[in-house]
């Protein structure tokens, strides 16, 4: 009995143990037919699914170089990181993502998230009133989400229920985390809309997010060429400008100009377009064309298929007009004068001179060879993204930022006398051998005016202009007329603008129009008296008044001034160039020699108001010097400015200074006289050239 | 039979495993390392045997064939010749083996911090080439995951799983592969990686040269060091094109492995010390 009972419970044993097995087995068998037989095709789908994804290659924006082929802005390659959300458990996701962070942080990149626009820790505080829109985002249902009343609340919720982050992680980790997985959370970057997580990451950073890509999963990083600033930039700033990332306006405004344009490639969100100067004017003719990639990746998220849909196109290289070397002259002649005027005792200064600009043309062409404003600025700035430079930059008192030469709108003073005189001239008001008294006071319409140079007893043009004669002036303008005037001034293109590439100002003209649109008021005599000084309401360009003195150094043919001497692309084809055409002035050649020969007893007659300057050079050189008042004479010094163009009587060049609060025009003529011994080669020390050059132009002289 | 199902360990112990068996392949990520490692340890030598057998399988045939070979040359001039080749041949397995040996060496001073560990390769992904093999080294032998893998000659890739007994490594080849590199000339840093269509036949990809990179066909590649996995240094593969895609700011290369990933038999492992 006893033996029977145990062979029972043996028995026993052995059916369960069976039971156990079967179902064990039944359990795989289930399991393996479940995998290959029932959902066998499925696998077998999915093993092959592909995912297509489109991406973009970024062309290179066109080089800039100087007219010798200096470079100026080129390109140099970058790296970025980009993520695609990928399916893994939480703790696995948080640990790679902070892995992720720390690897980034190397480079000093932080990631950008809209999360730290509405909470902060230490101590955990809403950073917004209105915290609502952040925590329907955060809360996994609505019914949570009226829980989450404080900032504290908000920070354990996200930790715990959003993100389910590791209590083993320090609340500063945590919110690394937290940062990137809102991010993530709000942007869902899948294949075609991958989240950029930095930009232009170091060679290292790149590197070590490559080699450990299996542990990355998602992250993949793309090449990308950004723009660099050479050396020569930093001379050149107004006229180069920057690139920055577009703005939601322009972005708008680029794409609405594109929009009939089939063949165009629209701006997206984060392109990098022009913001001021070349940069911005010939953004068209260096931005390139973005090509177009085409790829499939498998469930690993491994590219198995990919080709060019459209090819990049790189931008084009643009030359300037501009020449880097004659540019540093006039951009070091332009600091170290203003520093050196500053220094001059004159009961007229009040060493207030910090400011200016220089043109220097070329009469045959209208190229710009330099144009340099004063201060300036480091191009390079904006690119490094340094926003502790670029807001010093932005918020610096006198407007560094703001180009003089194109903008600047100065009273041309007395270089404007010989516009009066063409038009005196052409009126019939004077012939160049009229001579006319120039009394110490004299009324005029009913306003007395005195003259700065004192009794000068009769006195023709070339006298008048010699030695600056307000009183000359004063008489031939009021009987010439403001609408002659006016008229001339416009035909030299004064208040118009120039045409140059980069954004200019128009200035303003003083006429009758001038006067009633803007104060309502009649002109008056004296108002022409005025006006034909340069003063009241005339405020002119650097630049325009550069083309001004231009025209009249090649006989009246006026061209419209340009800093692009052409645009080449990527096989060497020239794709742009500027117009040669010009205009010529309906003067008379006796008008305009006339003039001339007022403007080279400027600078060469023991009277001339910048004779001192020009004595020792081997040619003549034809300069009017000009002293602007700014209505503020009590408290701050007058503008100085200088034209003059040379040589004498083979026009190359065209040059306009102007100094604010420069005290006198000519104080500020041996800024040209520097750019003029550069130009020709005359500065012996630092060229062979110089002792032929002088040479020849001993021989014209 | 009776006393085998009464012994009650070892009933529990086979209960346990097909439990645990059901229960992992219910469960869709079956990536537990036990489970696998329980799998693989008894499966690493019947592969290592079936590998062996296919090579002596191969070898057994082409000893016939030479032979057949053999019958149809002149005795007198074979003699000659065979001896000048064996001479040739004796230089050349000398210089190369002098070589080899000298480059181990060389790799032994460079790594200080790095054990070397020979494995054997005994199994590999179907396939021409060995893009995905695994080795009979393990966790027990101290390999890590992300652990390099050389031959003499150079760059072969690195351990992407760890088992007790064998580990799985990913070549350079292989789809799955970047290897933060250097173009050994220029010292540009490049990445070097698996391609599609380049795997098919042994070769693989640089990527990101820069525009400005001085670099041709028959450049050394080797890895940077840089990039937190491989150690500085190991020879990677030579230049064979270098290709300028029209708008691509960057070329890339295509790259000959100086590892032939067609005969791999035995590998290196660098195992941190």
């Amino acid at each position: 009995m006893k033996n029977k009972e145990k062979k029972h419970e043996g028995l026993d044993r052995y059916i369960i143990l069976a039971v156990f097995i079967f179902a064990a087995s039944a359990a795989i068998i289930y399991n393996l037919a479940k995998i290959q037989i029932i959902n066998g095709q499925k696998y077998k789908e999915e093993s092959v699914y592909r995912l297509a994804a489109t991406g973009s290659i970024y062309p290179k924006r066109g080089d800039i170089y100087d007219r010798n082929g200096v470079p100026i802005a080129g390109s140099r390659m970058g790296y970025c990181a980009q993520y695609v959300d990928v399916k893994m458990p939480a703790k696995e996701k948080n640990q790679m993502l902070l892995e992720l962070i720390k690897v980034l942080e190397k480079d000093g990149k932080t990631i950008k998230s809209r999360l730290k626009n509405y909470i902060d820790i230490n101590p955990v505080r809403f950073k917004t009133d209105a915290p609502e829109t952040f925590i329907k985002n955060i809360a996994k249902t609505e019914e949570d989400a009226k829980y989450i009343i404080t900032a504290e609340q908000a920070f354990q919720y996200m930790r715990e229920k959003t993100f389910e982050i590791d209590p083993s992680y320090t609340v500063e980790e945590a919110f690394k985390i937290m940062q990137l997985r809102y991010e993530i959370l709000l942007s869902q970057p899948q294949l075609n809309n991958p989240m950029i997580l930095a930009e232009d990451i170091s060679v290292e950073v790149m590197s070590e997010l490559e080699e450990r890509s299996s542990e990355f999963r998602g992250v993949t990083t793309f090449v990308k060429p950004y723009r660099v600033y050479y050396e020569a930039a930093s001379l050149l700033p107004h006229v180069l400008g920057y690139v920055s990332e577009i703005s939601a306006d322009d972005l708008a405004k680029f794409n609405e100009e594109l929009k009939d344009d089939e063949n165009s490639v629209p701006y997206a969100a984060g392109d990098i377009v022009g913001q001021m100067g070349i940069e911005r004017a010939a953004e068209s003719l260096l931005r390139g064309i973005k090509g177009k990639t085409f790829r499939e990746v498998d469930e690993n998220g491994r590219t198995t298929t990919s080709y060019t849909e459209r090819e990049a196109v790189p931008g084009n290289d643009i030359y300037l007009t501009l020449d880097v070397k004659l540019q540093k002259i006039a951009r070091d002649a332009l600091i170290s004068n203003i520093q050196r005027i500053r220094t001059i005792k004159d009961k007229k200064n009040f060493h207030d001179a910090d400011a200016g600009a220089v043109v220097v043309m070329d009469v045959n062409t209208g190229e710009i060879l330099a144009m340099a404003s004063y201060p300036d600025f480091d191009p390079r700035a904006f690119l490094e993204n340094n926003t502790e430079a670029i807001n010093a930059i932005r918020n610096a008192p006198n407007s560094p930022m703001f180009n003089r030469a194109t903008s600047g709108n100065y009273a041309p003073g007395s270089t404007y006398k010989p516009l009066v005189a063409i038009a005196a001239l052409e009126t019939g008001t004077i012939t160049p051998y009229t001579k006319i008294r120039c009394p110490y006071r004299e009324e005029i319409g009913n306003m007395v005016f005195t003259n700065l140079e004192g009794d000068q007893g009769y006195i023709n043009l070339e006298k008048a202009l010699e030695t600056s004669s307000n009183m000359y002036f004063y008489k031939v303008g009021v009987q010439t007329g403001i609408d002659n005037i006016v008229k001339w001034a416009k035909i030299f293109g004064f208040g118009n603008k120039t045409g140059i590439e980069i954004g200019e100002s128009i200035g303003s003209l003083a006429s009758k129009e001038y006067k009633k649109q803007n104060f309502g008021e009649d002109w008056y005599p004296a108002n022409t008296a005025m006006a034909s000084i340069g003063q009241l309401y005339n405020a002119f360009t650097p630049v325009q008044i550069a083309n001004y003195v231009a025209t009249i150094a090649n006989d009246g043919k006026k061209y419209t001034p340009h800093l692009i001497k052409m645009a080449v692309d990527d096989d060497g084809k020239i794709v742009y160039e500027p117009s040669t055409e010009y205009t010529q002035i309906p003067a008379k050649q006796s008008t305009i020699d006339a003039v001339k020969k007022g403007m080279i007893a400027v600078t060469n007659k023991t009277d001339g108001t910048a004779a001192s300057h020009f004595k020792d050079l081997p040619f003549k050189v034809a300069g009017k010097t000009g002293t602007s008042e700014t209505g503020y004479e009590s408290t701050s010094s007058s503008n100085g400015l200088f034209v003059c163009y040379a040589p004498y009587d083979k026009p190359e060049i065209a040059i306009a200074v102007v100094v604010e609060h420069g005290v006198w025009g000519a104080y500020t003529a041996p800024i040209a006289k520097e750019i003029i011994m550069e130009y020709f080669n005359l500065n012996k020390e630092n060229n062979n050239n110089a002792n032929q050059a002088a040479e020849t132009i001993d021989i014209i002289w | 039979m009776k006393r085998f199902f009464t012994n009650k360990i070892l009933v529990v112990l086979i209960v346990i495993l097909l439990l645990g068996l059901a229960a992992v392949s219910y469960s869709e990520k079956s990536g537990a390392n036990i489970i696998s490692n329980i799998v693989s340890i008894p499966a690493a030598p019947l592969q290592k045997a079936v590998t062996f057998l296919d090579e002596k399988f191969k070898n057994f045939f082409g000893y016939f064939e030479d032979i057949k070979a053999t019958k149809n040359e002149n005795e007198e001039l074979k003699k000659r010749i065979s001896e000048l080749e064996r001479q040739v041949l004796d230089i050349e397995r000398l210089t190369k083996e002098n070589n080899q040996l000298r480059d181990a060496l060389n790799f032994k001073n460079r790594y200080e911090e790095y054990e070397f560990l020979g494995a054997s390769i005994i199994a590999k992904d179907p396939g021409n080439w060995f893009e995905v093999f695994t080795i009979d080294r393990g966790s027990k032998d101290g390999i890590e995951a992300d652990s390099p893998v050389i031959t003499a000659y150079g760059l072969v890739g690195r351990v992407s799983k760890v088992d007790l007994l064998t580990s799985k490594v990913v070549s350079i080849i292989d789809m799955d592969s970047t290897v933060s590199a250097r173009l050994s000339k220029s010292r540009d840093l490049i990445v070097v990686r698996g391609d599609v269509e380049l795997r098919n036949e042994g070769k693989c990809r640089a990527d990101y040269i820069p525009p400005d990179a001085d670099v041709l066909p028959g450049d050394t590649i080797e890895t940077s060091g840089i990039g937190g996995i491989f150690p500085k240094g190991i020879i990677i593969g030579k230049v064979v094109k270098v290709v300028q895609s029209e708008g691509h700011y960057d070329s890339y290369a295509i790259i000959e492995p100086v590892v032939d990933f067609k005969r791999l038999e035995d590998v290196i492992v660098l195992k941190k010390k």
